[in-house]
């Protein structure tokens, strides 16, 4: 059950800040207005520890009077900070592509949302999945940051239970470990493996 | 309601020795984790590709196991399961163990894909020119070693004075700690974190632009700023 919570924060996390990232990406190029405030953004909240961003929430969403579940709270500071990271990861994909192919797409007389639509997108998603993928796996593990605002995910459960038994407390949390492990560790060897394919078709 | 709000940062100015001696707390941290990692690192990553198997796994075995898992459960299980062992352990013990434990497999992995990049031609071409194998470890390896790994290690480095912050849950007083304990104490929640979200913007930063100008001025290593 808690790892149904984990993992709904972190697709939600992910789905959110992916396509955040895709639409500011066109911050490169033109929307000459709204690229400082991008930079900010992205500089501010990848700086900060995503600690920090769950509190900030959880208080904010208390100043405005909002009614936001726990989870939801946790939700708003993943996603700020997995879009920040996300806009980073698709700006060095899209910087990546040789400037040849932007002088070509113009040469056959594509508008700008044309080209970005056929020709840069694809390459930078594709160029930009082995960093997405290992910002996910790390996305997974720091999820369990969200307890200190009290939201019952795995280490909470661990938390609990320690409470409930100090003794076993090493094998409790042993076991939280194994858990993760097994979440993660799939994850880590795709994005290997990936990383791979990628490194062999670029050289 | 923007007076009040900025009239409320007054807890922040009464508080900064507090808070400017959590920075200092966890750059400490940080810089001995780094060393530590580094040395843990080595030894992993030298491990790993050796042609003994038992080594080689149990590396192996030791990376996947701390990359895999986050590093508040790591923390948890030291502070939190040791004890319950027998073994006593203070705050500051498992903060550095499971730090410098948990840097070391990161260390690791970046040393070893520094080490890989060494094509063996450039080793070769070292004994070749009649450098004994020490000579060739010291000017021919370790440069260019230390030159790719540099943008990572930068990397892990700012990677480590943010997850620092997490050194609060195991009753570290660090500069998150601290500002907790204040905002929990004046209850002025969102001046200070507010106020801790910049001072880490600005360590961040501050490091960051530290790290490259050592990096170019030592090492000939272009790392980018922003």
């Amino acid at each position: 059950m808690t790892l149904v919570l984990s993992l709904i924060g972190i697709m939600a996390g992910l789905g959110i800040g992916i396509i955040g990232g895709v639409i500011r990406t066109c911050e490169i190029t033109v929307f000459k207005v709204i690229k400082p405030i991008v930079i900010l953004y992205t500089e501010m909240f990848r700086r900060v520890p995503l600690l920090v961003l769950l509190l900030l929430s959880y208080f904010l969403t208390g100043i405005f009077d909002v009614e936001v579940s726990t989870f939801g709270i946790a939700a708003i500071g993943v996603v700020v900070y997995a879009g920040a990271y996300m806009i980073e990861n698709m700006r060095a994909g899209i910087e990546a592509i040789p400037k040849t192919q932007w002088e070509a797409g113009k040469g056959i007389g594509l508008t700008n949302a044309q080209l970005y639509r056929y020709v840069i997108l694809p390459q930078g998603l594709r160029i930009s999945i082995p960093a997405s993928l290992s910002f996910m796996q790390s996305l997974v593990k720091d999820t369990s940051m969200a307890v200190i605002i009290g939201l019952v995910e795995i280490t909470r459960v661990g938390i609990i239970l320690r409470f409930k038994e100090p003794m076993g407390s090493f094998w409790i949390f042993f076991a939280i470990m194994i858990l993760y492990f097994i979440i993660c560790w799939p994850l880590q060897k795709v994005g290997d493996i990936l990383e791979r394919r990628v490194r062999k078709y670029a050289s | 309601m923007i007076k009040s709000l900025v009239m409320q940062f007054d807890v922040v100015y009464k508080n900064l020795d507090v808070l400017l001696g959590g920075i200092l707390v966890t750059f400490c941290y940080s810089i001995i984790a780094m060393l530590g990692g580094s040395i843990l690192g080595v030894v992993g990553a030298l491990c790993r590709r050796s042609k003994v198997s038992f080594l080689n796994s149990v590396s192996a075995g030791y990376v996947g196991l701390f990359r895999n898992t986050p590093l508040l459960i790591q923390l948890y299980l030291v502070y939190f399961g040791v004890p319950a062992l027998g073994i006593p352990v203070s705050s500051w013990l498992a903060a550095t163990v499971t730090l410098i434990i948990n840097n070391g497999a990161y260390l690791t992995e970046i040393i070893r894909g520094g080490m890989e990049g060494i094509h063996k031609n450039e080793i070769d071409a070292g004994l070749a020119l009649g450098m004994s194998r020490f000579q060739v470890l010291l000017n021919v390896i370790i440069p260019r070693l230390l030159r790719i790994i540099y943008p990572s290690f930068c990397n892990q480095f700012i990677l480590i004075i943010l997850s620092s912050s997490l050194l609060s849950m195991i009753a570290v007083r660090e500069l998150f700690g601290r500002a907790r304990a204040i905002a929990e104490v004046t209850f002025m929640a969102v001046p200070i974190y507010t106020a801790t979200m910049v001072f880490y913007v600005l360590i961040s930063i501050v490091a960051t632009y530290l790290l490259a100008v050592t990096g170019r001025l030592f090492l000939n290593v272009k790392v980018r700023v922003f």
